[in-house]
């Protein structure tokens, strides 16, 4: 099996990342670049520092690997392998899955500025999962708490005066019931 | 653990960047949608970069699930002056379970306050930039007209959420309603409905219609590509009808076993009819006798 294809990718401080075409092309981003011929000497992605750029990678790594898997199953499924052999490909795949799910959840166990750093990387580069993942640890943290719960979580200076709050809380008293 | 995080920011300077406040709109939106609808809203008092987001968020989740704790968050008691609620929020969580016996009062007042809520939110969210909406009232805790009710905001929804009030036009117009995703729970749904659907949900992929009453005859769409179809009671679904239809999903409820379904999606590759033999007397797809009644 011929070995995949590399790209390097460049993060804001200089630093160099090879990564498999696979993984980097999870990125909406970089995948627009590479069609568009771009990638001569490596590809610049000035927004994006090297400690966010590795995180990220690490995910697109875990995650282009769990789909080369999975399709490799279906094409032996598909190819018409015998029965043994592609019931063991769906266990496989079902393993995969589980497993995803927890990796998923363990890597936004993050402090909340890293947080913000992928969240905003996975915008830039345009990794929808990524992005989805991220807002939804974020939901997470605000889900169930009061406004100044969320306050202190987040360290949101409230900026209205009494006054003013009251009279947003009276405009929208429909949802503080 | 989340506190105690805040805490020691706080803690460490008093200059501290709120960083969650200074990302761009779309990706506060973002984190917004994965929010129930009432959170979301609330988010209007936490400082003026908070204050209007909720009117142009993308993704609606309207559940009358969450409505189960509000109840207890208005104490009848004492009209609790606005700056109460937050304070109170936690404990009168905790008196709810002792009173908890006058469940049917509750239940009441829970409907009451989703209702007003819903009703607002359709009036002064902008509707018409959706993505997905969500309306979900609970069948356990919802008073018997319920679904007709959330029907009736579901319609004035539909009817206003463009400037022009569709016409009636062959093809794409400026009266089309962006939305995607539509999944409604115990919502009382006539051939109004799917009259919008074809005409004026010119961009909507996703349908899933779980525990509905549906007096609805046909669904012909020329966007849909997934359509679940959870437990309805039908009067009486004889067509669907899609070019784009990739995944149907019959799954229990009743219908009229005189009549013939008529199923024509010819880009179908994942179709599931799990329903007893009293749905239909027959069910085609694609005109193909033999997929009948899978």
């Amino acid at each position: 099996m011929a070995s995949p294809a590399m790209v390097t990718l460049i993060s804001s401080d200089d630093a160099r990342f090879e990564v498999t075409e696979a993984a980097a092309t999870m990125s909406q981003t970089i995948r627009h670049m590479i069609e568009d011929g771009c990638t001569d000497g490596g590809i610049p992605l000035p927004n994006v520092p090297a400690r966010t750029l590795a995180k990220v990678l690490e995910y697109c790594n875990k995650h282009a690997a769990a789909t080369a898997a999975e399709s490799s199953a279906a094409g032996g499924a598909a190819a018409g392998s015998d029965s043994g052999s592609s019931s063991s490909a769906d266990s496989a795949g079902k393993d995969d899955g589980v497993d995803l799910a927890s990796f998923d959840k363990a890597f936004v166990e993050v402090d909340t500025d890293t947080l913000y750093d992928l969240l905003l990387a996975a915008n830039y580069l345009d990794v929808k999962t990524l992005l989805d993942l991220c807002c939804q640890k974020v939901a997470d943290m605000i889900r169930g708490k009061t406004p100044e719960q969320i306050r202190q979580t987040f360290g949101i200076k409230n900026d209205f005066s009494p006054e003013e709050e009251e009279k947003i809380r009276k405009e929208n008293q429909w949802a503080f019931e | 653990m989340e506190v105690e995080e805040a805490a020691t920011e706080r803690g460490s300077s008093g200059g501290d960047a709120d960083r969650l406040s200074a990302l761009p709109d779309s990706l506060l939106h973002a984190v917004m949608s994965f929010l129930k609808a009432r959170q979301a809203v609330q988010t209007c008092v936490l400082s003026a970069r908070w204050r209007h987001l909720w009117r142009s968020v993308p993704c609606l989740d309207v559940d009358h699930d969450e409505f189960r704790t509000a109840v207890a968050s208005a104490p009848s008691n004492h009209p609790a002056t606005v700056h109460d609620y937050s304070d109170s929020d936690i404990d009168s969580y905790d008196d709810s379970e002792d009173d908890n016996d006058d469940s049917n009062d509750n239940s009441e007042r829970e409907w009451e306050d989703f209702e007003d809520f819903a009703e607002n939110l359709m009036h002064r969210c902008n509707v018409a930039q959706l993505d997905s909406l969500r309306l979900r009232v609970s069948r356990g805790r919802a008073p018997n007209f319920a679904d007709r009710q959330a029907g009736g905001w579901l319609r004035r929804a539909m009817k206003y959420c463009t400037p022009d009030p569709p016409r009636q036009r062959e093809g794409l117009s400026s009266s089309s309603w962006r939305l995607k995703r539509l999944y409604l729970c115990n919502v009382a749904l006539d051939n109004r409905f799917a009259k919008h659907v074809s005409s004026v949900c010119l961009s909507l992929e996703d349908l899933e219609l779980e525990d509905c009453a549906c007096g609805i005859h046909s669904i012909t769409s020329r966007s849909l590509k997934n359509l679940v179809l959870k437990n309805c009671r039908w009067q009486y679904l004889s067509e669907i009808a899609s070019p784009k239809l990739k995944s149907l999903v019959i799954s229990g409820g009743s219908n009229a076993d005189e009549c013939v379904l008529v199923i024509v999606a010819p880009a179908i590759a994942h179709l599931c009819l799990d329903v007893s033999l009293r749905f239909a007397r027959r069910i085609s797809v694609n005109q193909n006798p033999s997929l009948s009644r899978i």
